[in-house]
């Protein structure tokens, strides 16, 4: 999966841009506030049909404009997909190859992604939103039967958040509709969380390799699936939390309240994990996530990586060059305020390099 | 906009109230309306007013009428014991224009949408509970959209009319006449499937 070419319009700070990219590596190099996490951003977007800093859409349209579009070429083996994608006024239209997506959901998955940004940082530090967006993005581009049912577990969520609002404020309840909805939920919330424990089975192994290669250190990390179904049956689970919801006007048991608690040593990695370590494990976490969606989908993700090398040290740097070397990764677009440091690290590797400068 | 005229504005708001309709799209029927003759305007406001005044529901089925009982339900050669239950009006001109149906309809105005405040007793269930007191109906159709909304209707009538001696069912779902295979969504296909058929030749 190799990406010739991009075009961005009106997309954030870009106002007209074309990029035509040919090396398996593409440095893009400039002063800050020149536009190069946007374009690594607008990757992102064709990708995933949204920006990797979670913004609405009408956010991504550049100040005093109305619409923005996007257009990507990617090669895979001989085939060429020609994308395109614009926005305007709310409706959000996606071509591939000149034919309309009726559903974008339908998309996600072809051009699988991973990006590396500062603002991974949010991960260990924000609230349990942020660790299942990351998990579910990952699952949704391997799992299509993933994303399609918690596309539909989300809808009937808010009509059932939406009704035991309605009875808390009214105090009256009609308990057959909140069975009828909760019946709806029930195969969906066993569907969903039995493929998030099987796919951390998988995951955690190679998180935890990928974690001692680039730290060189020898602590124990991992990811821990924290749920309401772990130690209840989820209909049974279910079944108990529905007189506490009817009081709280919550919907207290389910899938939408998982958390991924990141340890190392076992304890959290927010409190007990230094500032190398933290590093260390986001860079994995990722690089993880990369080397996953390789091995489900056989095909090399698109690796975004922004502005990493100046926070980390020479041993990390040297740690990640070793996997690329082992063409571990797909292709590379990353940033870097110097361009001097990225051909200083490149260099010895003999790895072809495209610079770009803004 | 501005409109050199107050009546124009009146007329152009009160058309872009309509689903679809845009103010640019109202000022042009309000020009429309203007370039008539008198008599087709006044004829439209007639249509309007008789509209808004003098329509009815059928105080069996709630379908609009024009009469207390609506045609369909009056029909005493239709299946009295068949009843179809529809989300709204559209919905029976769309299945009576399959010809293939002679039974009786029960509008529910709309499906349950807790999130726009539709429950259940925003819509006809009640009255579709106590119409088949009566014991005279043996079959409900339930004939919903395929969405999550049709669902939790049918769902809920199904669980509210549980223990009733009546059958219930619902229409099949799967492949369009015409429809390539190919081209049929996988819940759909995946469906379609699972819930297959005797061949019939």
């Amino acid at each position: 999966m190799k990406l010739k070419s991009l075009s961005l319009m009106n997309y954030r700070v870009a106002e007209r841009q074309d990029w035509h990219f040919e090396a398996d590596v593409v440095s893009i190099t400039g002063a800050n506030g020149t536009g190069k996490t946007n374009i690594l951003d607008a990757i992102h977007y064709m990708c995933l049909t949204r920006s990797y800093f979670n913004q609405q859409d009408q956010q991504l349209v550049r100040f005093g404009e109305d619409f923005f579009n996007l257009q990507a070429q990617i090669m895979e083996e001989e085939a060429e997909n020609k994308l395109f994608c614009a926005w305007q006024g709310g409706k959000k239209v996606l071509r591939k190859n000149g034919v309309v997506y009726d559903r974008l959901a339908d998309h996600i998955g072809l051009f699988p992604v991973v990006m590396i940004a500062p603002t991974d940082l949010d991960l260990i530090y924000e609230g349990s939103e942020a660790r299942r967006r990351f998990a579910d993005m990952l699952l949704s581009q391997t799992d299509h039967a993933y994303l399609l049912a918690l596309m539909r577990y989300n809808k009937i969520l808010q009509q059932k958040q939406a009704l035991l609002r309605q009875y808390k404020q009214e105090g009256r309840v009609d308990i057959t509709l909140l069975d009828v909805l909760d019946m709806q939920l029930l195969p969906l919330n066993v569907e969903l969380y039995s493929k998030r424990v099987a796919w951390l089975d998988q995951y955690n192994p190679l998180f935890e390799a990928l974690y001692r290669s680039i730290s060189g250190d020898r602590e124990q990390v991992g990811i821990r699936y924290e749920s309401s179904f772990n130690a209840l049956e989820p209909a049974l689970a279910m079944q108990q939390a529905g007189k506490d919801d009817l009081a709280s006007g919550r919907c207290s048991v389910g899938i939408h309240r998982d958390d991924l608690l990141f340890t190392i040593n076992g304890h959290p990695v927010k409190r007990f994990g230094s500032q190398g370590q933290q590093k260390s494990f986001l860079i994995s976490l990722k690089l993880a996530q990369s080397i996953y969606l390789s091995e489900v989908m056989g095909k090399k993700p698109f690796l975004l990586l922004d502005d990493i090398f100046e926070k980390l040290d020479g041993q990390r740097v040297s740690s990640l060059l070793r996997l690329v070397q082992e063409e571990r990764f797909g292709q590379i677009f990353l940033t870097d305020t110097d361009k001097k440091r990225v051909e200083a690290i490149f260099r010895p590797h003999n790895t072809a390099v495209q610079y770009i400068e803004l | 906009m501005n409109f050199p005229s107050r009546l124009i504005e009146e007329a152009v708001n009160a058309f872009s109230r309509f689903p679809g309709i845009g103010k640019k799209t109202a000022l042009r029927l309000t020009l429309h309306l203007l370039r008539q003759q008198q008599a087709e305007a006044l004829e439209l406001a007639r249509a309007v007013t008789n509209l808004a005044t003098n329509v009815q529901y059928c105080r069996t089925c709630h379908n609009i009428s024009d009469a207390p009982v609506c045609q369909i339900c009056a029909n005493k050669s239709r299946n009295q014991a068949l009843v179809c239950v529809v989300a709204d009006m559209r919905d029976v001109i769309a299945i009576e224009n399959t010809g293939q149906y002679n039974g009786l309809y029960h509008v529910l105005g709309g499906l349950i949408t807790p999130m726009e405040g539709i429950g259940p007793d925003q819509l006809k269930i009640a009255s579709l509970e106590e119409r088949l007191a009566t014991g005279e109906v043996r079959e409900l159709l339930l004939a919903f959209s395929a969405t999550m909304e049709g669902d939790t209707t049918a769902f809920y009538i199904g669980r509210k009319l549980q223990g009733r001696d009546i059958r219930i069912s619902t229409i099949a779902r799967g492949i369009s006449i015409g429809g390539e295979l190919e081209y049929a969504d996988e819940i759909t296909l995946g469906r379609s499937i699972q819930q297959r058929i005797p061949f019939q030749s």
